[in-house]
């Protein structure tokens, strides 16, 4: 059952336990089949595994889709020094809180499925880069490594097959852009979590310079099901390109938030008014952003649609994380989609201009719209500054900023239009700078929200 | 809304109702605190916020060099552990001075620089003294659509300060946050280690009176290792002392697996010490009973979520 509500059309595959608080002992992890898997995996070798899962079609559950099996296959085959698998724990997106449940709920089925894929990669440790701000998580994480390590399931010798996995949790400290693989191997490291440039990749050169896998937790979460049960097993949901089953984020108005786990491919539609109760306050909808912040918005009457990688994609938007947040019709949409931008502005790491200056001036334009002293002009900027955050920097992040921008222009453009006055703006006051409207001198100013307090 | 609310603030637990607050936070599962042992690769890594916490608190002295051993146990380079001895450092003195940056830097031989370059890039190093209770109210996109402006709001008004300031009592610090990856439940706010869920604004006055009231009843935990002296730590220092941290010095063996059976041996019979690890690990099976004992002092006993 999916934490916390439950419903029939759920699939429960990853969610089995969700809500069960004794799930997260090693205990009853090993009386309902944990780590069989792991048994199973070890007498395999490494290379039938890869192939299960390629087999499977497993694809990466952080964002970008990325057939998993693949992605092992890159690693070397031949061992010349150390490798590692780095678990992408770092969820941060905003909308997405499906990684924390699985890691709260159901450690054990993470840290089966991490160790199935060390085995399968030939990595000798496991780093669980867990976001700093999920302290709660983290020790229950935490407990789950200390048992397993107690059981001799992790360390020198696991299960008895002489192979050394060791496992360590690693706790970021505050900063989305942890989540781009090559910035977590930086973050890992003792760096700045600035993204390298690609290739080198990581799995010839990744954390430490050494070949490195790194994968989501949802994805590690399905491997010890797909090693049991078999490749053409987890196919029988989804479609031929997203087959499995997938922990859909619902959040925003809605009548039950909270996380469903469905197969891939499940209606957008169905889910929103069957799964989640529909719209509270009897009121309807306006938007939807089906994967997380950092993908196009999609209008009310783009809704209809499959949920899987490319059903989501033909809509122009993508699936990401399926972290769906739904807006109803009195939104200010202009005000949410600033909130997401002045995000970005914030997690920029900095490195590439197109990102730290694009970011930074979309959030002051922005700001200035939703203040009422936006122009005609301005709409026309955030087209240019957006379209060139596209394509022109080491990570996506700049991208992501973009992409609510220009679909809002898009499709809610009258909102922009109403907002921008329709007279000549009075001169500044003396209070005011240049192009600093009231609202900033009020507070709160556009790339410098409230929390640079602390950390300025 | 068929909502149930948690009265423990720990997340809306909807069909789920019988769960308690320890049940959703997972108290009555947790690893032992850094300080008291545990497996390596569990212990050494994850931070805390400690409610109470001395700006000129000794670093890496006593328990702490121990765990320090740990964490560099864990990683080919001394590098690496920088981002766990910040959160170490940040556990112990509240927040990361400059001072803190530079004495972090030469325990880890690394340049004043990088070390300031890292530590102001992430936003969890606190810059400058936070209140007991550090208040992080997430205001992004779906929080925000379900009124966590109004609830930041609210706990500035309450607590009588403005974004960052500690209040007059030295209790409190607001900020706002950044997405907390718990957009099922918002409002999300954090609170030191804590995740309240689902918060509203009218929520807010019982949320601090809980807070205070925990902050008053917590008595002083003894400062470990104080009393001895400022002496400064390195990374060799702590291996020469006997700490495990693997076979040589960090680094040298970048090839090899980095954690020596030593290291094991030693968390193992750290373990085996701690005689009454059954009692402090409640098991999950096992009907709760207060666990309390081993956990960050602001993590609330289990009675108390009722």
């Amino acid at each position: 059952m999916a934490y916390p509500y439950e419903h029939p059309s759920e699939t429960r595959v990853l969610s089995t336990h969700f809500g069960e608080p004794r799930a997260r002992a090693l205990s009853f992890w090993r009386e309902h089949g944990g780590y069989d898997a792991l048994k199973k995996a070890l007498e395999m070798g490494p290379e039938a595994v890869v192939e299960t899962v390629k087999e499977s079609g497993l694809r990466g559950r952080g964002g970008a889709g990325f057939p998993t099996g693949v992605k092992w296959s890159f690693m070397p085959r031949e061992k010349d020094g150390p490798h590692y698998l780095l678990i992408n724990a770092d969820e941060s997106e905003p909308g997405a809180f499906k990684d924390r449940e699985l890691l709260r709920w159901t450690p054990h089925q993470m840290l089966e499925g991490a160790l199935i894929g060390a085995f399968a990669i030939r990595a000798e440790h496991v780093y669980v880069y867990i976001r700093g701000e999920f302290f709660e998580p983290a020790q229950v994480v935490a407990r789950a490594v200390e048992e397993i390590y107690e059981a001799g399931i992790a360390g020198d010798d696991v299960m008895g097959s002489g192979h050394a996995i060791d496992v360590t949790v690693h706790c970021g400290a505050g900063a989305y852009i942890c989540g781009e693989e090559t910035a977590l191997m930086n973050s890992l490291e003792g760096r700045r979590g600035q993204p390298r440039v690609k290739p080198p990749f990581p799995a010839a050169v990744g954390a430490f310079g050494r070949p490195t896998t790194i994968n989501n937790v949802e994805t590690l979460c399905a491997i010890p099901h797909i090693v049991t049960h078999g490749g053409q097993w987890y196919r029988q949901w989804g479609t031929e390109k997203s087959p499995g089953t997938k922990l859909f984020n619902m959040s925003g108005h809605l009548e039950r938030r909270g996380n469903y786990e469905l197969p891939l491919g499940f209606n957008l539609k169905e889910l929103l008014y069957d799964v989640c109760g529909g719209i509270p306050n009897g009121r309807s909808l306006k938007a939807v952003i089906p994967g997380g912040s950092s993908v196009p918005i999609l209008s009310a009457d783009e809704i209809d649609i499959p949920m899987h990688y490319e059903g989501v994609i033909e809509a122009g938007s993508m699936l990401g994380t399926a972290s769906v947040i739904v807006m109803d019709d009195a939104t200010d949409i202009i005000k949410q989609v600033r909130r997401i931008v002045d995000f970005y502005a914030h997690e920029s790491c900095g490195q590439c201009t197109p990102c730290r200056e694009g970011t930074t001036w979309v959030a002051k334009i922005m700001w200035r719209i939703e203040h009422g002293r936006g122009t005609m002009a301005d709409l026309d900027t955030l087209v240019e500054l957006s379209r060139n955050m596209i394509g022109t920097t080491i990570c996506v992040l700049s991208d992501s900023a973009a992409a609510p921008v220009l679909s809002s222009l898009e499709k809610f453009r009258d909102d922009y239009l109403a907002r921008i006055p329709k007279t000549r703006l009075p001169a500044p006051g003396p209070a005011e700078g240049a192009g600093a409207p009231a609202a900033l001198a009020a507070g709160d100013p556009a790339g410098a929200p409230a929390h640079a307090a602390v950390e300025a | 809304m068929s909502e149930v609310r948690n009265p423990g603030w720990a997340g809306e637990t909807g069909a789920f109702e019988v769960l308690s607050e320890g049940d959703v936070r997972g108290t009555a599962y947790v690893g032992r605190r850094p300080l008291e042992g545990g497996a390596p690769g569990a212990a050494p890594s994850y931070p805390y916020q400690l409610a109470e916490r001395d700006p000129d608190a000794p670093l890496f002295e006593g328990p702490y060099r121990e765990r320090l051993g740990k964490i560099l146990s864990r990683y080919p380079d001394a590098r690496a552990a920088l981002l766990p001895v910040l959160n170490m450092a940040q556990e112990v003195r509240g927040h990361v001075s400059p001072e803190t940056m530079d004495e972090v830097a030469e325990l880890l031989g690394l340049a004043p620089a990088e070390v300031r370059g890292v530590a102001t890039f992430y936003t969890m190093y606190n810059r400058r003294p936070v209140g007991r209770y550090l208040i992080q109210v997430c205001t992004n996109v779906s929080c925000n659509l379900c009124g966590a402006d109004d609830v930041a709001a609210r706990f500035l008004t309450e607590t009588g300060t403005a974004p960052g300031e500690i209040s007059e009592d030295g209790l409190f610090t607001v900020i706002e946050a950044e997405c907390l990856g718990a957009c099922g439940f918002p409002t999300a706010v954090q609170i030191n280690n804590r995740y309240f869920e689902n918060v509203d604004a009218d929520a807010v006055p019982a949320i601090l009176e809980r807070l205070r009231a925990e902050g008053l009843s917590t008595p002083q935990e003894p400062r470990p290792g104080s009393g001895n002296g400022r002496g400064r730590a390195t990374v060799e220092a702590v291996v020469s002392a006997g700490t495990p941290a693997g076979s040589g010095a960090p680094g040298a063996d970048s090839g090899a697996r980095h954690v020596s059976a030593e290291t094991r041996d030693r968390a193992a019979s750290d373990e085996a010490a701690g005689g009454d690890s059954d009692s402090r690990h409640v098991s999950a099976e096992t009907p709760r009973s207060d666990s309390g004992a081993h956990q960050d002092r602001a993590q609330p006993a289990d009675g108390e979520s009722a």
